[in-house]
């Protein structure tokens, strides 16, 4: 019997208004693999990850997580499942660093008890797996943009959940930084069979790390499967309007995408 | 910049120092005043109001009992509360719109609670008796926040920032009200006018219990919700992914939090700063978290508005209105302190 998907989403419906994002999404996504969704600016890609991770309810459709209705999941015990790497934080108080990551940890933690043995063991490793031990007393407000990305991945990871969605987690990143971080979470799936969905707008990065690839467009899935299947040229030019040449190439050791700028020779 | 490493109280030792500093200015300031009274007698006085402890009073001076008693102690606590409950929900209310320069005003709150009191002294609406003009000033906190959420929300969600815009606009409207009830007062205009500047003078068991219930109610959902409101200063949908009902526990703090400053307002008038300022001192000193920035601020408000009034009451020749003299010494240190954390910051 086939393992139960980790999501299996159908006819899903969204609007902000009377500006239809969604309009009708299937995916269906097994358990223990690196998921990367790429699609245009404005295609849904993060109101997909709000209503994955049950922050916005559809307008109709269903999500099913790990087979349940999303919507039948009390907030704590599904944040004890699923965690959210979200694009931005605003960071108008001064958390410190340790802190900050210590949040994660709060849907295993009882309301009115203090942090445990374990929960601080977690929130080290955390901040060792991103390089953060450092600066873990340091005023989050006071840290660079890549190194707040980094402090919210790390809350992620210490809030120690089987499936992880991440709003491109690389956007502020420098590129060493940015394989580090990708690195983390490929283990997180090769090594302790995770699930990570990312949104991703690296197609390079995403070609390199995420085994399967969602292609959306305009509200609605254009193509799923593994990256070597459906990251090519032809479905860079429906999806994105852009001339690309697709490859692999034994150095990155994955497929490449080089791209030709508008008007360049076709 | 480098970043700074923290360095923050241990609160075990800076909340009951808080407290033990707040009782015994309380003593202290009972006995400040136009007759003076030792700390050892307003001691006694209080003591003997306990059961089998009535000679404690024997061989003080008639008056002392009354001026202690009935005059100076319930003004004195209700400083403290209304100092508590001003500083609890300022703390609160810059937590749910992840904003450090919020508070009661901000969202509209005080005037609209001053709104429904100048209406209330207008209109010499006495329906209620003396719980009148709290009653219309809760009116008014409550309409407003409804007026405020409607106005900033889309689709049931209100942005911090929108409700902040709402905020002002409103209470901009809401002014112009007060001014008009100011124009059309009157001879009693003098009672809404000093009512607004905020002043604790002849308050009495009734509104220290009125203060003391709200502010209490305040600080155990409050404290209830402490750890999600620290969750959402990372944003509503970082706090929703660790499990906060993120719309409920807003509402709730919303609601809770209008009610107490609606209270604070209707007891003692406008008393600016207070709410601003405090939670902003405490959180450098503790740190964010509002499961230790609520109590201490509820300890330090109390600690300000009691020294404030007694101020006001024992050592100045005039009583000068209680929400002048915090505007007159929050207002500048608030720059000061303001200013030089834009400096620090740089880019922040």
């Amino acid at each position: 019997m086939p393992e139960t998907p980790v999501y299996q989403i159908t006819g899903l419906r969204f609007a902000y208004g009377p500006t239809p994002v969604l309009t009708g999404l299937d995916l269906e996504l097994p358990a223990g693999r690196f998921y990367g969704i790429v699609g245009p600016n404005g295609c849904g890609k993060t109101t997909l990850l709000d209503l994955m991770v049950g922050a916005r309810a559809p307008a109709s459709g269903n999500i099913a997580f790990m087979g349940r209705g999303l919507e039948a999941y009390p907030r704590r015990a599904l944040a004890r499942s699923l965690a959210l790497v979200p694009q931005e934080m605003p960071m108008g108080f001064p958390f410190t660093v340790r802190e900050t990551v210590l949040m994660g940890r709060h849907p295993h933690i009882p309301r009115f008890a203090a942090p445990r043995e374990t929960d601080l063991a977690k929130v080290a490793q955390a901040l060792a797996q991103l390089e953060l031990t450092a600066l873990a007393d340091k005023l989050v407000p006071e840290l660079s943009g890549g190194e707040r990305q980094r402090v919210v991945l790390a809350r992620a990871l210490a809030q120690d959940t089987p499936v992880l969605l991440m709003d491109e987690p690389t956007s502020h990143l420098d590129i060493s930084h940015a394989l580090a971080v990708l690195r983390v979470a490929e283990d997180l799936v090769r090594e302790q069979g995770r699930t990570v969905v990312a949104v991703m707008h690296d197609l390079n990065l995403a070609a390199a790390f995420c085994v399967h690839l969602v292609f959306i467009k305009q509200g609605r899935l254009h193509a799923a499967g593994p990256a070597e299947q459906v990251l090519q040229s032809g479905s860079l030019r429906e999806v994105f309007g852009v001339k690309a040449k697709v490859g692999w190439d034994d150095f990155a050791g994955s497929r490449v995408v080089i791209f030709q700028k508008p008007g360049g020779l076709a | 910049m480098k970043p700074s490493t923290t360095h923050r109280l241990d609160a075990r030792w800076l909340l009951p120092a808080l407290l033990l500093l707040l009782m015994t200015l309380a003593v202290v300031a009972s006995g400040l005043g136009f007759i003076a009274v030792s700390p050892a007698q307003v001691l006694r006085v209080v003591a003997a109001r306990l059961p089998g402890l009535e000679e404690m009073a024997r061989g003080l001076d008639q008056l002392l009992p009354h001026v202690v008693w009935e005059v100076r102690l319930p003004r004195i606590l209700s400083a403290a509360a209304v100092g508590a409950g001003l500083a609890m929900s300022g703390a609160v209310f810059q937590g749910i719109l992840q904003n450090p320069l919020a508070d009661p005003y901000t969202l509209g709150v005080s005037s609209g609670a001053a709104f429904g009191a100048s209406l209330c002294l207008l209109l010499g609406l006495d329906f209620w008796g003396a719980y009148s003009v709290c009653l219309m000033a809760f009116l008014g906190a409550s309409l407003t926040l409804l007026a405020v959420m409607w106005l900033s929300s889309v689709d049931g969600q209100a942005s911090p920032h929108n409700l902040i815009l709402s905020g002002v606009i409103v209470a901009a409207i809401l002014s112009a009200g007060i001014g008009l009830i100011k124009y059309l007062a009157d001879e009693q205009v003098a009672v809404i006018i000093f009512w607004l500047m905020g002043s604790l003078v002849s308050k009495g068991w009734l509104d220290l219990g009125l203060t003391l219930g709200a502010g209490l109610l305040g600080l155990v959902v409050f404290m209830y919700h402490a750890r999600d409101l620290t969750l959402l200063c990372l944003g509503a949908r970082a706090a929703a992914s660790l499990g906060v009902q993120t719309v409920r526990v807003r509402l709730t703090l919303l609601i809770t939090a209008s009610l107490v400053s609606a209270v604070c307002v209707a007891v003692s008038g406008i008393i600016g700063f207070v709410g601003l300022l405090i939670p902003h001192l405490m959180r450098a000193l503790v740190g964010p978290d509002h499961r230790l920035l609520l109590p201490a601020s509820a300890c330090a408000g109390a600690l300000l508005l009691l020294g404030a009034d007694t101020i006001t009451r024992a050592a100045l020749p005039h009583e000068v209105p209680i929400g002048v003299l915090t505007a007159i010494i929050g207002g500048p240190f608030f720059c000061y302190v303001f200013r030089r954390r834009q400096m620090g910051r740089g880019h922040a």
